[in-house]
C-alpha cells in the first residue's frame, strides 16, 4: 500500500515536471540575452560568421547529435549564418528555411529556435525564400550602452568607411565623410534608429538582467547605466517619450515602429497559422488599430469586429478578448508574441479545435492602451449558427474588410522577419 | 669646493621621465605603424571566441575570419590577401582605419549597412596592442561604448 502511494507520488511529481521539460529549448532560447553584458554583445566576434565547424560545436553543446537531426532544437547562437548551419548540418539551406518558415534566410536571430531536421517534411516546389544565407545572426535586443552621450549617439571619429546615411534625425547627424578609395579619415555620426533591433527588445530586457530598462525613459537609463541594456525600449509610453526626445520626429505608426500596421497584421496572420497548425491562407488578420499609445489611449476605434465578413461566420467569444503586451511596437517579435498569447487563450479557453477546424479563421485585431483585443471569426461550409454577439463595438473606423488582408498577406514573405 | 650632485640627478631623472614619457605616448600613437601586414588574434570580452585580423600591407583593407589559417595566409602576400579579401567581399567590404591612438574596423554590408566598432586609447607594443574601450555601431543592433580592455595579438 505504502509503495503504491510513493510510486503514485512519484509520478505526480514527475508529471509536474513535464512542462518545464517539454520547453527546456524554449527556455534555453528565452534566456539567450539573460546575463550578457553589452560588452558581450556588442563584441565584433558575435558579428563575423562563425565557420561551420564552430556551428559544429555548437550544437554540439547543445548536447543535439549532428548525425541523428530528427527535429532537434537548436537556438541559434551569435555569428551563427544560416549557410554555416546548413554546412554544419548537412541540411540543404532551401529545408532549413521550409522547416522553419523563414523567408529571409539572411534574417535570423541569436536566440531563437531552429528545428534541425534532416528528413521528414518535403519543400514544396513553389516554396521560395530570398537571401543568401551568410548574414550573422541578428539581436532581438538593441544593444545600446551610451556613456556619456546624452543624445542617445556614439560617435565614430575614425570612420574608414563613408557613410552616406539618409538620416531623419538631423540633430545628431554630423556627418563629414568624404572617402571611399582613399585613407582619409572621416568623422561620423549616424542615425540611431540604424541602430536598432528590428524587433522587440522588450522580452529580453525584461527576462534579463536589464529590467530597469523595461520601464524607464531610455535618456535616463543610458546615462546612469552602462551595462544596462537601455535600447529603444518601447514600452508603451515610454517609447514614444524617448524617440520624441531623441528625434523630435512625429511619432507616426510607421516612423516609430518596424512594421507598416498591413504588414504587422500578415506577421500575426503568418505566426498564428504556424502557432495553430494550419494553412497560412486560412488565417486572416484584420488590424485595425493604431498602435501609437495616443491613438490607442483616446479611440477605442479599432475593435474591429467579426461582423463584417461572412455571413455563415461565427464568432468564438462574445465578447473581445484582451491580451496585454508589453510593448506596442509593430514589430515581428510582437506580431508573434501576438499570435502565440492568442493561441494560448484559445487553448486556455479550449476552442482549439473549433478554431482550427473552421476553414477560415478571420481575427480582427486592435491596439489598446495595454496590449490588444482580439476576436475571431470562424467561417465553414456548414455553420450556420453565425452569432454576431461580439460586433456590438463596430465603429466607421474599422471598416476594414479581410478580403484584403488576406490578399496583402502574401506579402508577408517579404517581412524583415520571418 | 664640492659640487653638488643634485642637479645632474635630476636632469638625468628628467632625461629618464622624458624618454619613458615619450616612449609611451610613441606607445600610444603607432598603432596605425605597426599593424599594415600583419595578423592578430583577438579575444572576446568573454573569452569564448577568437577572431583573425589581417591588415593590408598598404590600403585601408582588412581580412577578418574567426579561422587563423585564412588569416595567417592572407598575411603571406599581396595577392593572398587579395584573394582572401575578395572571397571575403561576398558577403561584406571590411576597411579599417588607425590613427593615434584609435583603430576602427567597420563592416559594411551588401545592402549598404554599415557596423563598426573603434578601438579606444590603443597602447601598442611589437607584438600586441591593447585597447581600453572600444566605441560600436552596429546596423540593426545598437551603438554605445564598452569600458573593457580587449587585446590584439600579433600571430604572424
Amino acid at each position: 500500500m505504502n509503495k503504491k502511494r510513493v510510486i503514485g507520488a512519484a509520478l505526480a511529481g514527475a508529471l509536474l515536471f513535464v512542462p518545464y521539460i517539454a520547453e527546456s529549448s524554449a527556455v534555453l532560447a528565452d534566456g539567450f540575452y539573460v546575463n550578457q553584458t553589452n560588452a558581450e554583445r556588442a563584441d565584433i566576434t558575435n558579428w563575423v560568421a562563425n565557420s561551420s565547424e564552430q556551428i559544429s560545436t555548437n550544437i554540439q553543446s547543445q548536447h543535439i547529435n549532428v548525425n541523428d537531426l530528427n527535429g532537434s532544437r537548436y537556438v541559434i547562437q551569435w555569428g551563427d549564418t544560416l549557410s554555416g548551419i546548413s554546412q554544419a548540418t548537412g541540411i540543404p539551406m532551401r529545408k532549413l528555411a521550409y522547416d522553419n518558415h523563414i523567408r529571409n534566410i539572411d534574417l535570423i536571430y541569436a536566440g531563437d529556435i531552429l528545428i534541425l531536421n534532416r528528413n521528414g517534411s518535403y519543400v514544396p516546389s513553389d516554396w521560395n525564400y530570398e537571401g543568401h544565407g551568410t548574414h550573422v545572426a541578428n539581436t532581438k535586443v538593441t544593444i545600446n550602452n551610451f556613456v556619456d552621450n546624452s543624445d542617445n549617439s556614439v560617435t565614430i571619429v575614425d570612420s574608414p568607411i563613408t557613410v552616406n546615411n539618409t538620416t531623419n534625425n538631423n540633430s545628431t547627424t554630423n556627418n563629414s565623410s568624404t572617402n571611399n578609395e582613399t585613407n582619409e579619415k572621416t568623422t561620423t555620426t549616424i542615425n540611431n534608429s540604424d541602430y536598432e533591433s528590428p524587433v522587440d527588445p522588450v522580452a529580453t530586457t525584461t527576462a534579463g538582467s536589464d529590467s530597469s530598462a523595461a520601464s524607464s525613459d531610455t535618456t535616463a537609463a543610458a546615462e546612469k547605466d552602462a551595462d544596462s541594456i537601455n535600447a529603444t525600449t518601447d514600452s508603451q509610453t515610454t517609447t514614444s517619450d524617448s524617440n520624441a526626445n531623441k528625434t523630435s520626429a512625429s511619432t507616426t505608426t510607421s516612423s516609430k515602429s518596424g512594421l507598416e500596421d498591413s504588414d504587422f497584421a500578415d506577421e500575426v496572420s503568418s505566426k498564428l497559422a504556424d502557432q495553430l497548425g494550419v494553412d497560412a491562407s486560412k488565417v486572416s488578420v484584420d488590424f485595425g488599430g493604431d498602435s501609437s499609445s495616443a491613438a490607442s489611449a483616446d479611440s477605442e476605434s479599432s475593435d474591429v469586429d467579426a461582423e463584417a465578413t461572412d455571413t455563415d461566420s461565427q464568432t468564438v467569444y462574445d465578447d473581445d478578448q484582451s491580451i496585454s503586451i508589453a510593448s506596442d511596437k509593430l514589430s515581428a517579435k510582437n506580431a508573434a508574441k501576438v499570435a502565440k498569447k492568442i493561441y494560448k487563450q484559445l487553448e486556455s479557453d479550449d476552442k482549439l479545435s473549433d478554431v482550427t477546424d473552421a476553414d477560415s479563421i478571420d481575427v480582427t485585431l486592435s491596439a489598446t492602451d495595454g496590449g490588444y483585443d482580439f476576436n475571431i471569426s470562424l467561417s465553414s461550409e456548414s455553420s450556420d449558427d453565425s452569432d454576431s454577439n461580439s460586433s456590438s463595438e463596430s465603429d466607421t473606423a474599422s471598416d476594414t474588410n479581410s478580403s484584403s488582408v488576406t490578399t496583402s498577406s502574401d506579402d508577408t514573405t517579404d517581412a524583415e522577419d520571418y | 669646493m664640492k659640487k653638488s650632485k643634485a642637479p645632474i640627478i635630476i636632469v638625468i631623472l628628467v632625461v629618464i621621465i622624458a624618454a619613458l614619457g615619450g616612449a609611451y605616448w610613441y606607445m600610444g600613437h603607432s598603432v596605425a605603424k605597426r599593424i599594415p601586414g600583419n595578423t592578430y588574434r583577438y579575444q572576446s570580452v568573454s573569452k569564448d571566441k577568437t577572431l583573425y585580423v589581417t591588415f593590408a600591407a598598404s590600403g585601408n583593407e582588412v581580412v577578418v575570419n574567426p579561422d587563423k589559417n585564412t588569416a595567417v595566409k592572407a598575411a603571406g602576400s599581396q595577392t593572398a590577401f587579395d584573394k582572401e579579401y575578395k572571397s571575403q567581399s561576398e558577403s561584406a567590404t571590411w576597411r579599417y582605419s588607425a590613427q593615434g591612438g584609435t583603430m576602427t574596423l567597420a563592416e559594411q554590408t551588401k545592402d549598404g549597412k554599415v557596423s563598426q566598432w573603434q578601438y579606444n586609447k590603443i597602447f601598442a607594443t611589437g607584438s600586441k596592442f591593447t585597447s581600453h574601450s572600444f566605441t560600436y555601431q552596429i546596423a540593426k543592433a545598437g551603438q554605445g561604448q564598452v569600458k573593457s580592455k580587449t587585446v590584439f595579438e600579433k600571430v604572424n
